[in-house]
């Protein structure tokens, strides 16, 4: 006997805590050491597919961060009733509430960028990220860091997301948010777009290099 | 996670579906009229941009298009003899395109959206309704004030490939119908084809009645041929009678 008592696997107030430790971890690890999207390698197909203009991609950003932060949190709060054989149609259904949800949402007050955004936000539903922290954080950690995880999750996917859209724009058409950032003498001189970037292998380059960049600036290696 | 019984799971199960349905029919509920309001209004914007409004080209959001479409924009319904009907409405068109839905036959009433300029007719628009490779496509193409002069066009193409039969909804394939004809030179009646390839080479000595069709895009492009050649055959009464009066 006589063992440190400190030295047990004990949570203390300070980890624990509403924004403590634990919390803090579940927010900020996915925006860069576990980025679900240049790390994880998941939501790949949407950053493709919805980056030609920032706009698009922050209202994504956004859509997602919130479905998976309400997801997680709602998932959390029920994990100890969810019978494990159904767990898995139980995370889609609150998942797919969610998804309608937000797509009711923007159809009603941003009406136009959802045309745009279309069958993207549907396919929120299937967006591995949602059913990836459900399963891996939510099933096992109260509400509160649950939520943190799933918002720093749909954080992380939406600031790739601005930054491929940030560069596609820019490059592919000249405007950033829809202002005009390439000056007109740049055009009389010569300068055209590029219209690769508006195109998805134009997303493919962008996403590889910032994947390199970031995982050169991380240090993280494929195990 | 711990096991539970089949009772349990099932109870779960039916819990789970009755609160998903709950808040999924009350959020459609409390949208639904900002919704429709939106589809209105997006409506009204495409006959708006078919008839050349606004003027200064600036993009218009909420009550603004309201306003513009109460005070620039008339509906008409004429039949399909030319004979314009007052005591008509947008609905007995509606129902009328219904009833000869499947056929090729002319509907008995047909809408016109007049643009008012002051106190004449500025540019009418006439909907079209067609079938695309996928799905029906629609539209609207709108003609000056000698009724046979295009001044503008706007297609949709829901179920259409986007960057192949899509791209009929874009700027560039819309843009290219403004000053075309819809009549010969003689002044008999005659509609504007979508070909394949540039008009320009395609068809070099009647340029005003092509326009370049989408590569990849056959069926589709074959289809808005199609749509605007049906909407002219219908429109011709009334058409031929505007011109007679000079517009």
């Amino acid at each position: 006997m006589g063992a440190d008592v400190s030295a047990l696997p004990t949570e203390t107030k300070a980890e624990s805590g509403f924004l403590g430790a634990k919390a803090k971890k579940a927010f900020v690890d996915p925006l860069s050491d576990n980025n679900p999207v240049t790390v994880q390698i998941l939501g790949i197909c949407s950053s493709l597919a919805v980056t030609t203009q920032v706009q698009q991609a922050l209202v994504m950003g956004i859509a997602v961060a919130v479905c998976t932060a309400f997801s997680n949190a709602a998932l959390a709060a029920i994990r100890n009733f969810i019978p494990s054989s159904i767990r898995i149609i139980v995370q889609l259904a609150v998942i797919s509430v969610l998804v309608i949800v937000v797509d009711e949402v923007l159809k009603a007050y941003m009406f136009e960028l959802e045309q745009r955004l279309s069958v993207f936000i549907g396919l929120i539903i299937t967006n591995c990220i949602l059913m990836g922290r459900a399963e891996a954080y939510a099933m096992a950690n109260p509400p509160w860091p649950s939520f943190l995880d799933g918002l720093g999750n749909g954080v992380g996917y939406g600031m790739i997301l601005l930054t491929v859209g940030s560069f596609r724009e820019i490059l592919g058409s000249g405007t950033w948010f829809g202002f005009h950032v390439v000056p007109q003498f740049a055009y009389d001189a010569g300068y055209a777009n590029n219209g690769m970037m508006v195109l998805a292998p134009g997303a493919f380059v962008l996403l590889g290099l910032i994947i390199w960049a970031q995982r050169t600036w991380t240090g993280y290696r494929e195990s | 996670m711990a096991e539970f019984g089949n009772g349990y799971i099932l109870g779960f199960a039916t819990v789970v579906c009755i609160v998903s349905s709950l808040a999924l029919a009350g959020t459609h509920s409390a949208m639904k009229p900002m919704q429709d309001l939106n589809m209105q209004r997006s409506f009204q914007k495409d006959v708006l941009a078919a008839v050349g409004l606004p003027e200064d080209d600036k993009p218009l959001t909420g009550p603004d298009i309201d306003t513009l479409y109460a005070e620039r924009v008339k509906i008409v319904i004429v039949d399909r003899d030319g004979k314009v009907h007052e005591d008509k409405s947008l609905d007995d068109a509606k129902a009328a395109l219904t009833a000869v839905k499947g056929t090729a036959d002319a509907p008995e009433y047909l809408a016109v959206y007049e643009r008012i300029d002051g106190d004449k007719v500025g540019a009418i628009a006439i909907p079209l309704y067609g079938r695309g490779l996928w799905g029906p496509i629609s539209g609207f193409v709108a003609l000056g004030a000698d009724a046979s002069t295009v001044t503008g066009s706007v297609f949709f193409a829901p179920a259409e490939t986007p960057g192949l039969g899509f791209e009929i909804t874009s700027d560039w394939f819309e843009d290219q119908w403004k000053g075309k004809s819809l009549v010969d030179s003689a002044g008999a009646s005659k509609p504007v084809k979508v070909v394949k390839g540039k008009a320009s080479e395609m068809c070099a000595d009647d340029p005003t009645h092509c326009v370049d069709g989408v590569t990849g895009a056959t069926l589709t492009c074959r289809g808005v041929t199609e749509m605007v050649g049906q909407g002219v055959r219908f429109y011709e009464p009334y058409l031929r009678g505007l011109r007679a009066n000079g517009g």
